[in-house]
């Protein structure tokens, strides 16, 4: 097997490419700038494996993986980590990342991003496991912020406070989840805005846009669910140009991950994010990036 | 203030049970944000389980699908990230359960075969091979060899084609079948194979030369020529590769 060219991650607008569209890509070969996957999607092998393949010939791939449980307390599922690794051995992603949650407890994967207290111990936990994954994997990994429901009585440390200190600890960079910052900050009640003065000069490597939905629960309480089923909040991408003004531009992806529209819909987004990563490249913040 | 893992103990346990009032008062939330998680978890698995099942889902329905999901997960959650590869348990689970269809547990057996099979290398990795005096005789590396108590094929078929009629002239009494699955493609192919091929690709697919392998068949099937049933069978099937052996 040929092995592939390095293809780093342009801070240009991609796009979450899921099953419904492998064949789309493969055979039309869209102009997006770059892809991104979930990693367990891929790790059984079989027709999605060769898809992805093909894509990498074409594109740069980010490979997002959900299954590393960075926070949880269980030791690292070693099994899970050697399949990550196998897979980036044959994709050669210009990222990997992963989230900051746990997913497993004494053996058992809950198949959800579930939070964690932001205590002193768990930085100590994520960090140590954010340190044995990169270690694993020859090289660092992206840490996202988590869409959130609740908060732990016990937190001590603001969220994006508890992010920039992983990153200074173990070198990881920082995907910055613009909607789960609005998602969480509007179901906890607090400024999504306050969220990014910690970030200044951190690591950021990607930023992610997606849509999500408000429910109202029994109590009557509205709660906003991050299920990538729409498209972009206003107030999201808003919130995006603020990060933008911020960090400069960066790799940003749009997630869509249940009712999955035509990829047409999703490049309208991408064209979106992309206009206004443009109007960001000569910016202040952008040349200090770039420099 | 309780330790991350206690924290991850309840939590695991709230979302499992559903019983999420210790687990949020550890927390210090609303129950109700936590059944958000378990709504979620419940959400993936199950259509994890769909996706793998579609033909026991189509021939239960939807909702008694959802319900026996629910129950297969809290039985036996997923012990790895890979949900594509979750599920393996249900077969056993609805042989226990679903006393009402009882060829179900045969056609989720073969849907979990399919699922397998199309995870698993195609043509190219190292395969089971055997000489035939002058025809090499090479077999598809995902080939999986399934027994069944009922005519799970047909039925499987019907369930995934939704066709009532098919299904309703299929007479589902206990009926011994041979089935082959491999890859083929972006998905799984599958073909019910007579008695004597089943036992010579058995044979095979345990190590046995040639020899072994035909006289596995001839045993399986006494008074038939099973020479003639590997020939009409086999030969001509996706599974099979021939070539010539002089050509090495």
């Amino acid at each position: 097997m040929h092995s592939l060219a390095p293809a780093p991650i342009p801070a240009d607008a991609g796009i979450g490419l899921r099953f419904p569209h492998h064949r789309h890509v493969v055979e039309s070969r869209p102009a997006t700038g770059w892809f991104e996957v979930h990693a367990e999607n891929y790790m059984a092998g079989g027709a999605p494996l060769t898809y992805l393949e093909t894509v990498r010939r074409d594109y740069p791939v980010s490979l997002h993986a959900v299954g590393l449980s960075l926070g949880g307390t269980d030791p690292l599922d070693m099994d899970h980590l050697a399949r990550l690794k196998a897979l980036a051995e044959r994709i050669e992603p210009g990222l990997i990342s992963d989230h900051l949650s746990w997913s497993a407890i004494d053996g058992v994967y809950l198949a959800d991003l579930l939070p964690l207290p932001y205590t002193e111990e768990a930085l100590a936990v994520a960090a140590d496991n954010i340190d044995r994954v990169q270690s694993a994997l020859g090289r660092t990994i992206l840490v996202e912020n988590p869409s959130t429901y609740l908060a732990f009585a016990a937190s001590v440390i603001g969220e994006s406070e508890f992010l920039a200190e992983l990153a200074r600890r173990t070198g990881c960079g920082i995907l910055c989840d613009v909607n789960n910052i609005y998602v969480s900050a509007c179901n906890l009640g607090a400024d999504p805005f306050a969220w990014f003065p910690a970030m200044a000069g951190a690591p950021i490597g990607e930023i992610h846009l997606a849509g999500h939905a408000v429910r109202q629960l029994d109590d009557g309480q509205e709660i906003r669910i991050d299920d990538h089923g729409s498209a972009v909040d206003p107030a999201v991408w808003a919130l995006y140009a603020h990060a933008l003004g911020l960090f400069g531009p960066v790799p940003t992806l749009i997630e869509w991950d249940t009712a999955i529209p035509e990829f047409s819909v999703l490049e309208g987004e991408a064209a979106q994010a992309q206009r206004m990563l443009d109007r960001h490249s000569g910016t202040e913040a952008g040349n200090a990036r770039a420099a | 203030m309780p330790a991350l893992r206690e924290y991850q103990r309840a939590f695991g346990a709230a979302l499992l049970s559903g019983d999420t009032a210790v687990a949020a008062a550890m927390i210090g939330a609303a129950p109700d944000r936590l059944s958000i998680h378990r709504n979620t978890m419940l959400t993936a698995l199950a259509n994890a389980l769909a996706l793998t099942y579609p033909a026991v889902e189509a021939l239960v329905g939807a909702e008694y699908f959802a319900q026996a999901a629910r129950a297969f997960i809290q039985a036996e959650p997923p012990r790895a990230a890979l949900l594509s590869l979750y599920g393996g348990g249900f077969a056993e689970f609805l042989a226990g359960h679903v006393e009402a269809l009882p060829y179900l547990p045969d056609v989720a057996r073969l849907e979990w075969a399919v699922e397998c099979a199309a995870r698993a290398a195609g043509w190219g990795a190292a395969a089971p091979d055997v000489d035939l005096g002058g025809t090499r005789l090479t077999l598809v590396p995902s080939l999986t060899l399934l027994r069944t108590s009922y005519p799970a094929g047909p039925i499987w078929r019907a369930a995934l084609d939704q066709d009532g009629d098919a299904l309703a002239r299929i007479d589902p009494a206990p009926a011994t079948s041979w089935l082959a699955v491999w890859r083929d493609g972006d998905g799984a192919a599958v073909l019910p194979l007579g008695d004597a091929a089943f036992a010579f690709l058995s044979e095979l697919l345990a190590g046995g030369d040639a020899e072994a392998a035909i006289n596995a068949a001839a045993f399986a099937d006494r008074e038939g020529d099973p020479i003639a049933a590997i020939t009409r069978e086999i030969l001509p099937a996706g599974f099979v590769r021939l070539s010539s052996s002089n050509q090495e």
